[in-house]
């Protein structure tokens, strides 16, 4: 082997390691574990610790566990009405999120990391659009909503409540806003008002 | 139910195996095929031998005129072709290469305003070959962006034509390298603003045109997605190469598209005498954007060289005939160094770059109205290379050449909030760090083969993403092994290349995704191969014909993406079940060159199975109801099109030139057999591909003054996916003009253009905003370049 050839071999040897040196030196600067975002893909709407709709891959579960039939219109809408709630309003309705692998998760740990305070939002809330039962997404006048989800952020909890106003049908997005952006933007969920 | 609290930091489930392991052994491999490699015994032995070095080697001397009036040409670019060697001449015109093995070689020299010259040398060994080069003013212009695969006097495949003064390259100097290229035949642009342009050849784009810079992976991420931009700044680059054929075959296995070369030379190859540098001005109104670069390289001491280079390029919106382009402008530095130690054996050289970027991607109601106000992106790369060429002399063997990088890429997304005051957040995160090795052992001719090369070529790339991106962290490690050979008997020219890739795509994670499916490791091999037959006519009509098979491993993000990607305006739903893509491509082309001028065209067909790509389902997402899904999908695609280009001179100042592409994508039915051709019309077709284009040129010029006007047109793009809008065509006017002048040994450049004079209204068929936003409005812009 001449000294040429052992130039060139060390040459090959030494950029070799120095690729390997300065890769193992770095860690990659992007991480699927420090997401800013909550990780929310579904969610469930409880009454107690009973789920009422369940929402995941762009689909409604109404009252998957047989505990509310009641609240249920023909297998494809929430069913509020005078008779199934007193007084017209359905107080405290809890959220839980759901991961990607359709785990069942609290926020409140993403609040507290971003300001908030435990078993609060922080800098979560939920927001929540009003648009026309007829499919075209279009957003439905406040005159014509057949009721209001009543929402504190303020209230550290992630409850609200559903008042009836009138007779009608309503989609409603139910969202998970985060700063200036929605974590979640449901598909419009189809509800029903019988008064 | 079940109900879960995930600790943050703990959704990392299983981790495979130690990163660098697979790559070690790929090391050990690599080292062990070298060698194990046939070296023979070099004819001839340099080093620590003053007397042999005397006795095999030569030194050229020469000198470049004006023939016209006997006068030196300062700052001529020379090359020795066979060595890819190149130098500058001084004031007086001389010039001089050091260590030149005893042969005979070929010498170009261009220079701006001045014919090519070509001048064939034979260097004795221990003597001095003196050279007087005589250059003609001339009207043709000179190339820097260079077909390489037509020429016959090619020399290997990393090999390059360079140009280092190039009038073309200043005229269409660009915000990116796709705007710089973007009237070269053939070539489009891929856009979502103009930041992020990428380049599409004949229809094919993200990683079926490789893009590479200084032969070597970019490490960025632009290949996947339209909002992610190439990490090169073109100021820097001082020539653009397009390799296509077997030749492209040593940089990819799947380049049926081909190769873009950016030469930055950043690592010095040959020894200056003396320090030479150039610095670049450039404004322009459409953006009301400012850039200006220095590159220096020179000599530290007999045996070291250096190459310095930096630049800034800053612009702010983008003006179009309907008004201004929202979160379009673009804040880039750049600096590099590098450093070489060049000896008589050889030369080894290391370098560093630095680029940090900062664009914006345009938003708007109807494109992303989850992101009206756009998206930010944070682009940081840092990237070293090595490079050694250890020189063989007259033996079987020539050279060896190797070349090691390593890049940290990153970029971040963020969200333009509504109000400035608010806090960006971080959308989407991206991290790649990439190691490549390559070596090419270049043999001298045996038998009929003239040249050609056996080489061998290594990847490791960490990919890691985050904030609303679930695609899992991934390693991906790559082997190939490959040949090209050229042989010229009589006036033909033969060239073929075999190629063996090994990827091994690996997640960190492997889960059953509920969304997307199983996510577990993926290997995948596969052979590409090409030929061509190329003859020539009586010295001036050259035809030919060049078959490839290419082959493609799926990407990770095609494999695993699961998630939003905002700045991309989409939901990005991957699928680990792909196969891997193979084409067959073949190309019939003629160049023919007269006294007066030269045409060339050339007509292809690409037929791909398994063809890869982001689908637009019309669906909205799980998690984000804003945005569509675009699933990967693999469909039987066949691409066919056209080329044709010619310049002719009707006077001695005045040239016309011009060139028009048609290309058509259509998809093949499962079970049919893919047709020759098609035509007519048909129900879908492959998405984002471009209209038919073209461009007619008029220049006059005369000693250092040029002026010209081209018409630029594209017709209307009516073949299109589902869910994809029509665009109309439209018709663009420029005019240009360019002077040089020379003051001591200072060569001054200097060029005005004036773009989309008319201010049409116009839309590329390739941007993902055109149903938005046309592309830009009138353009004023002054490039002043000098050269000492």
């Amino acid at each position: 082997m001449t000294s040429t050839t052992v130039k060139a071999v060390v040459l090959m040897l030494g950029f070799v390691f120095a690729g390997l040196f300065l890769k193992a030196c770095e860690n990659n600067p992007a991480s699927s574990t420090d997401s800013e975002h909550a990780p929310a893909i579904g969610f469930q709407l409880l009454l107690g610790d009973d789920v009422l709709v369940e929402y995941f891959q762009r689909e409604y579960l109404f009252d998957p566990e047989g505990n509310f039939p009641e609240f249920v219109h023909n297998g494809e809408a929430l069913l509020l009405s005078s008779e199934n709630i007193s007084g017209d309003m359905l107080r405290d309705v809890r959220v839980r999120w759901m991961d990607r692998d359709r785990v069942v998760f609290d926020l409140a740990e993403f609040g507290e990391e971003s300001g908030g305070t435990a078993g609060g939002p922080g800098d979560y809330e939920l927001r929540f659009e009003y648009l026309l039962p007829d499919g075209s997404r279009d957003v439905q006048p406040e005159n014509e909503r057949p009721l209001e989800f009543i929402y504190d952020r303020d209230s550290s909890t992630w409850t609200f409540d559903i008042s009836l106003i009138q007779s009608g049908g309503s989609e409603v997005r139910i969202n998970l806003f985060h700063l200036d952006h929605d974590d979640l933007r449901s598909v419009p969920m189809p509800v029903v008002v019988e008064m | 139910m079940s109900v879960f609290i995930i600790p943050k930091g703990q959704r990392t489930k299983k981790v495979l195996q130690p990163k660098l392991l697979y790559f070690n052994r790929v090391a050990f491999a690599v080292l062990v095929l070298l060698w194990l490699a046939p070296w023979g015994e070099p004819s001839v032995v340099y080093a620590n031998d003053a007397d042999k070095t005397e006795s095999s080697r030569g030194v050229v001397k020469g000198t470049v005129i004006n023939i016209d009036e006997d006068s030196p040409v300062s700052n001529a670019a020379i090359l020795i072709e066979e060595l890819d060697r190149g130098t500058v001449s001084h004031r007086n015109g001389d010039f001089q290469f050091r260590n030149v093995p005893a042969g005979t070689y070929l010498l170009r020299v261009q220079h701006v305003g001045y014919d090519t010259g070509y001048q064939q040398i034979t260097v004795t060994a221990g003597d001095t070959t003196f050279v007087e080069i005589g250059l003609r003013r001339g009207v043709i212009r000179s190339a820097d962006v260079v077909v390489r695969d037509h020429y016959m006097r090619d020399d290997e495949t990393t090999g390059v034509e360079r140009v280092l003064t190039g009038r073309q390259l200043r005229q269409q100097l660009g915000q990116t390298i796709a705007e710089t290229l973007e009237d070269e035949p053939g070539l489009a642009q891929r856009s979502m603003g103009p930041a992020p342009a990428r380049p599409v050849l004949r229809g094919l784009g993200g990683d079926r045109l490789l893009i590479l810079e200084d032969g070597g992976r970019t490490g960025d991420l632009s290949a996947t997605a339209a909002d992610h931009a190439l990490a090169i700044e073109p100021m820097t680059a001082e020539h653009i190469e397009l390799i296509r054929g077997p030749s492209a075959l040593v940089h990819g296995s799947n380049t049926l598209g081909g190769v873009i070369n950016v030469i930055r030379g950043q690592i010095p190859m040959d020894h200056p005498d003396h320090i030479h540098a150039s610095g670049t001005l450039q404004g322009q109104s459409v953006n009301n954007g400012v850039a200006g670069g220095l590159r220096a390289f020179g000599p530290i001491s007999s045996s070291l060289a250096y190459r310095v280079d930096g630049s800034v390029r800053t612009s702010g919106d983008m003006n179009t005939p309907e008004g201004r382009l929202g979160n379009t402008g673009i804040t880039t530095l750049n600096a590099s160094a590098g450093v070489s130690y060049i000896r008589e054996w050889g030369m080894v050289g290391v370098s560093g770059n630095i680029l940090d970027t900062k664009y914006g991607v345009p938003g708007g109601i109807g494109i992303a109205d989850a992101h009206p106000n756009g998206v930010d992106i944070e682009m940081f790369r840092r990237y070293a290379e090595f490079r050694s060429r250890v020189n063989f002399g007259q033996g079987f063997f020539r050279r060896l050449d190797t070349d090691a990088t390593y890049s940290f890429y990153k970029h971040d997304e963020l969200e333009k909030p509504d109000f400035e005051t608010n806090r960006r957040i971080v959308g989407s995160s991206f991290g790649v760090l990439t190691t490549n090795v390559k070596s090419h052992l270049h043999h001298n001719s045996f038998g009929i083969i003239d040249k050609g090369l056996i080489g061998i070529w290594g990847e490791h790339r960490d990919y890691a993403s985050g904030a609303f991106s679930q695609t899992p962290e991934t390693i991906e490690q790559a082997f190939a092994i490959y040949s090209f050979q050229e042989a010229n008997p009589g006036n033909w020219n033969l060239q073929a290349a075999l190629r063996f890739d090994h990827r091994t795509i690996q997640p960190q994670e492997e889960r059953l995704s509920i969304l997307i499916g199983d996510i577990r490791e993926r290997s995948f091999s596969g052979v590409s191969a090409s030929a061509r037959v190329a003859y020539l006519w009586q010295n001036r009509i050259k035809t030919g014909l060049t078959v490839m098979r290419s082959f493609r491993a799926p990407g990770i993000e095609e494999l695993y993406s699961e998630g939003p990607h905002l700045a991309n305006f989409s939901y990005e739903k991957g699928n680990p079940d792909l196969n891997s893509e193979s084409g067959f491509g073949s190309e019939l082309f003629v160049d023919a060159n007269f006294s007066r001028g030269s045409i060339r065209a050339a007509v292809y067909r690409n037929q791909m199975n398994n063809f890869i790509f982001p689908r637009n389902t019309d669906q909205r997402a799980t998690r984000r109801d804003d945005l569509n899904v675009y699933r990967y999908s693999e469909e039987r695609v066949l691409m066919t099109g056209l080329e044709l280009s010619g310049n002719f001179r009707i006077a001695p100042s005045w040239q016309v030139s011009g060139s028009v592409n048609a290309v058509r994508g259509d998809f093949i039915a499962d079970g049919d057999s893919y047709p020759l051709a098609r035509f007519g019309s048909s129900e879908i077709a492959v998405p984002m591909m471009p209209p038919l284009s073209g461009r007619l040129n008029v220049e006059w010029s005369r000693n250092y003054l040029a002026l010209g006007g081209t018409t630029r047109f594209a017709g209307a793009q009516n073949r299109l996916d589902e869910f994809e809008e029509r665009t109309a065509g439209y018709m663009l006017f420029d005019a240009y003009a360019q002077y040089s002048i020379t003051t001591g040994s200072t060569l001054h450049t200097f060029t005005l253009n004036v773009e989309n004079i008319a201010n049409t209204t116009y839309r590329n068929h390739l941007s993902r905003i055109k149903e938005i936003y046309p592309e830009p409005g009138t353009n004023v812009s002054l490039l002043y370049r000098f050269y000492f």
